[in-house]
């Protein structure tokens, strides 16, 4: 099925918050800061607070900033819905990952993970391999206050996000959802009660993919393009 | 079994229920208060909790068959700093008792961790003789919104709705209808009401162009589908519910959590496009006429609640109950802990203020007797003693 949109994402992006049927002629999305090629993407889809020079597109979406049409995280790609849930029975134990983009805040929490024993295993980007072989995410990043882009992904795929204490949660409720900490010690102690008991964390785990629904790429990007058409922002509206 | 007589959309719900079954299917139906326990006459074929701090009491009635009108998911409505109560609120789901959800959603929601849970749905009907569209005179003045909810309570999301009112550029005017108008009396709207019934309310929704609800937890959300019910369209976050009658860009307008410029640039192009609004309004009377009333609601829980009574008595999901308890005091322990941390360390920062003061005061008490000792010391000069005298001898003296 087209979705009226293009989308421009790198490839580990658009595994994570792509949509099949996202490669049509329709106006362009580019998700992150991947380059466009010279030409003007209709709507740029930041993972990052705006700044004074993002000024190419017309229309830009982030977590955080000024002069945004829309505030939001991305969307969770649809396949990450379909990989097993960590903290099913079957399922064999899975390590901790840390990633985020505050090196200083994840430095701090690997390195009160390594005082205390606890295995954090660091990945400078996440994509849908890295996410889908852990069982929770350390996610030390929260752009503006705000739930970073990619959390999305992570809840869709089952796995128990982890962020800093958030002012902007786009919905996610701390304790029900995802788990929220205010300082690295916070963090690692929820890494380490995961890991000793995943299916305890069931419940959090199965809020997470259901609050992800409204995020689901492909209702989003549909979203997206009807958007686009009803506010007469593209040709046809 | 309800908490108490004060108003509520969940006891609302509860009393209209009560209301159409004795009226029309011959029910022994009794609306019981906790503090009116004692006056429960019983036995009774079922009892139905409806909100967790009631579920205890169903334990303490003559019942043949205990179940929970299942308005939400209630450990929702509290934050972090609740952990008793959010644990205590989720156990409810692990009870021996049958489900009776007011939307789909909270039975899916209910199955995915209860995979055996016995759930009913039962969707609270509208009052099709009061909620009624008529045709308006077509407007063109500032767009009326109505925001809808109570902003004492966060999760309603006024705050926010009231933020994307604000940074809007075409011009409107905002009403609030909220539970308790006295307690958002500081709510920055046009014109504050509350305490209205149905028909008034029915009014109101015909009065304005869209209703704006940016909720974060619903079990439904009934405001939108009695706004339906008048032509009025809505723009609406994706809370828990939407998803049972809002249709995006046909009845009304989903909007992100917590995007103010995407909801303001939304109310703008509605403020603009008044064909777009109609449309919408269209939509939103199409939906309400697939809807149940009031009467086919009460009907549908009838059923239900004999299917209830005739069927052997639900069971405990000891799992369920184990893990809920298991990851309650994993997060509420780790709640505690980071709050005893904080009082702790407010303490301690406490006490080395006051033994700052202290050290500070036993300084100043040190300096003064040194002070005074060299006063002493100044006074017992012969130089002091000197012109102490001259002043004496050339001062002149007061008069009477």
């Amino acid at each position: 099925m087209s979705l009226a949109i293009e989308l421009l994402a790198e490839s580990a992006d658009a595994e994570l918050a792509g949509a099949p049927g996202t490669s049509g002629d329709g106006p362009v999305v580019a998700l992150g800061d991947v380059s466009s090629d010279g030409s003007r993407p209709l709507v740029r889809w930041l993972d990052r607070p705006t700044r004074p020079d993002d000024g190419e597109s017309k229309l830009v979406i982030a977590p955080a900033g000024e002069g945004l049409w829309r505030r939001a995280p991305w969307p969770a790609a649809d396949a990450l819905f379909d990989l097993q849930a960590a903290g099913g029975g079957a399922a064999p134990p899975a390590p901790a990952l840390l990633v985020g983009a505050e090196r200083g805040l994840r430095e701090a929490v690997a390195a009160r993970a390594a005082e205390c024993g606890v295995a954090l295993q660091q990945a400078e980007r996440l994509d849908a391999a890295t996410l889908g072989s852990a069982g929770c995410i350390v996610m030390a990043e929260s752009p503006g206050g705000a739930l970073p882009a990619r959390a999305f992904a992570v809840l869709a795929a089952g796995r128990l996000l982890i962020t800093p204490r958030l002012e902007t949660t786009f919905g996610l409720e701390d304790g029900l959802d995802h788990l929220e900490f205010a300082a690295p010690d916070e963090a690692v102690d929820a890494v380490r009660a995961f890991a000793a008991a995943p299916d305890t964390f069931g419940r959090v785990v199965s809020w997470a993919r259901l609050k992800a629904e409204q995020q689901r790429a492909s209702v989003v990007y549909a979203r997206l393009a009807e958007d686009l058409r009803l506010q007469r922002l593209v040709a046809g509206g | 079994m309800l908490p108490d007589r004060s108003p509520s959309g969940g006891a609302a719900v509860a009393s209209a229920h009560a209301r159409g079954l004795s009226r029309d299917h011959g029910v022994e139906a009794e609306l019981v208060t906790l503090d009116a326990l004692d006056e429960a006459r019983g036995p009774y074929d079922v009892a139905i909790a409806t909100w967790w701090e009631t579920v205890p009491a169903l334990w303490q009635l003559d019942a043949a068959r205990r179940a929970l009108l299942f308005q939400s998911f209630e450990q929702r409505f509290y934050d972090r700093d609740a952990p008793l109560e959010q644990v205590s609120a989720e156990t409810t789901l692990a009870l021996p008792l049958d489900y009776i959800a007011v939307s789909h959603w909270l039975r899916d929601a209910l199955l995915l961790l209860r995979p055996d849970a016995r759930c009913h749905v039962v969707q609270p009907g509208i009052d099709k003789g009061v909620f009624t569209w008529t045709e308006q005179p077509a407007r063109d003045g500032p767009l009326e919104v109505l925001i809808e909810g109570q902003p004492t309570l966060a999760f309603k999301g006024v705050r926010e709705a009231m933020a994307a009112v604000r940074a809007m550029r075409e011009p409107v005017r905002t009403t609030l209808v909220a539970l308790d108008p006295d307690a958002a009396a500081d709510a920055q709207v046009d014109r504050l009401v509350g305490g209205l019934d149905a028909a008034s309310m029915a009014e109101l929704y015909r009065q304005s162009d869209v209703m704006l609800k940016l909720s974060r937890v619903e079990g439904l959300g009934l405001a939108p589908l009695e706004g339906f019910h008048c032509g009025l369209p809505c723009v609406v976050a994706p809370f828990t519910g939407h998803q049972e009658y809002v249709r995006h860009g046909e009845n009304g307008i989903v909007v992100g959590f917590d995007d103010v410029e995407g909801t303001a640039g939304w109310l703008d192009a509605l403020a603009r496009d008044r064909e777009l609004l109609g449309t919408l309004s269209g939509g939103a009377r199409r939906t309400a006429e697939g809807w149940p009333s009031q009467d086919a609601s009460t009907r549908l829980l009838h059923e239900a609640l004999v299917e209830i009574a005739d069927g052997p008595p639900p069971a405990v999901d000891e799992q369920l109950l184990m893990r809920t308890l298991a990851l309650g005091t994993t997060l509420g322990r780790a709640r505690l802990t980071r709050r005893q941390v904080a009082t702790e360390h407010a303490l301690t920062r406490a006490e080395a203020l006051v033994r700052e003061l202290s050290d500070s005061r036993d300084e100043c008490a040190e300096r003064l007797e040194e002070s005074k000792a060299e006063l002493e010391r100044i006074r017992s000069t012969r130089a002091y003693r000197l012109g102490a005298a001259v002043k004496r001898a050339t001062t002149p003296r007061g008069r009477g």
